[in-house]
């Protein structure tokens, strides 16, 4: 698991590569706090290189999303691949943040 | 005759980033469908981690089994501790009516396992779980 992110003002753009679960859950959810403590108001996540997510995933992600809906700010997830879009489906999650089919519209939409 | 794998898995959270290397690799050096790969490392990254976190009752080192076993048409993974009774077959589907934040969060894991498998079986046998668990080619 790897995670980079471009600032542009308040949103960060992350993107998650390899494998977001029970073994990497901790350091992902360290490293996306450090985002938002570091001023990141809003988040748009690029899936496209995340190819794999388990509910110690899941669990990361609604974490981070608790935090960014607490200070009103945007979240969105954009270019998921089919399987780990599928996981998402069945755990409920569009109800908890939106997801675009590219990177980039997730991006937009946090701007809106 | 089928193609197996048996792995024995000591009660630490650090085994799993193991079982998921050695299950992949046996599983693509077969060429089975990405599809079934992720459908399997979900479903023991899932049971795994519940039968280490909550299994046991005592602080001692535990050994669990699995087994694989791969036909053409299926696939089936078979778990078995010898932690309390537990049958993830039990749990009632999640309650679809409250928020996915207000759920408890034990059972988020065992709703995708089940979602992405074909069968889950389970049986408690000589005070040990036995849980199976079936991936199956559809097409």
């Amino acid at each position: 698991m790897n995670i980079t992110h471009t600032r542009q003002d308040q949103l960060a753009l992350v993107k998650i590569e390899g494998r977001l679960d029970a073994a990497t859950a901790a350091a992902a959810e360290k490293q996306l706090v450090d985002l938002v403590a570091a001023g990141a108001r809003s988040i748009a996540v690029d899936g496209s290189a995340l190819v794999y997510i388990s509910s110690a995933g899941l669990r990361v992600l609604l974490s981070l999303a608790k935090k960014i809906k607490a200070a009103q700010g945007q979240i969105a997830l954009g270019g998921l691949q089919p399987q780990v879009k599928e996981i998402l489906e069945i755990a409920g999650f569009s109800s908890i943040m939106p997801v675009y089919a590219t990177a980039e519209e997730a991006r937009r939409a946090c701007e809106g | 005759m089928a193609d197996e794998l048996r792995m024995t898995i000591a009660n630490r959270l650090e085994e799993l980033r193991r079982v998921e290397g050695e299950v992949s690799a046996f599983l693509e050096a077969r060429r089975v469908p990405p599809a079934w790969i992720y459908a399997a490392s979900l479903a023991l990254e899932e049971m795994l981690t519940n039968i280490i976190k909550y299994g046991y009752d005592d602080d001692r080192e535990h050994e669990i089994v699995l087994h694989a076993a791969l036909d053409g048409r299926e696939l089936a993974l078979t778990l078995e501790d010898d932690g309390h009774a537990f049958d993830p077959t039990a749990l009632p589907p999640p309650d679809a009516t409250r928020r996915l934040e207000d759920r408890p969060v034990g059972g988020l894991g065992i709703h995708l396992t089940r979602k992405m498998t074909d069968g889950m079986s389970w049986r408690r046998e000589g005070g040990r779980n036995i849980l199976q668990i079936v991936i199956r080619r559809t097409a």
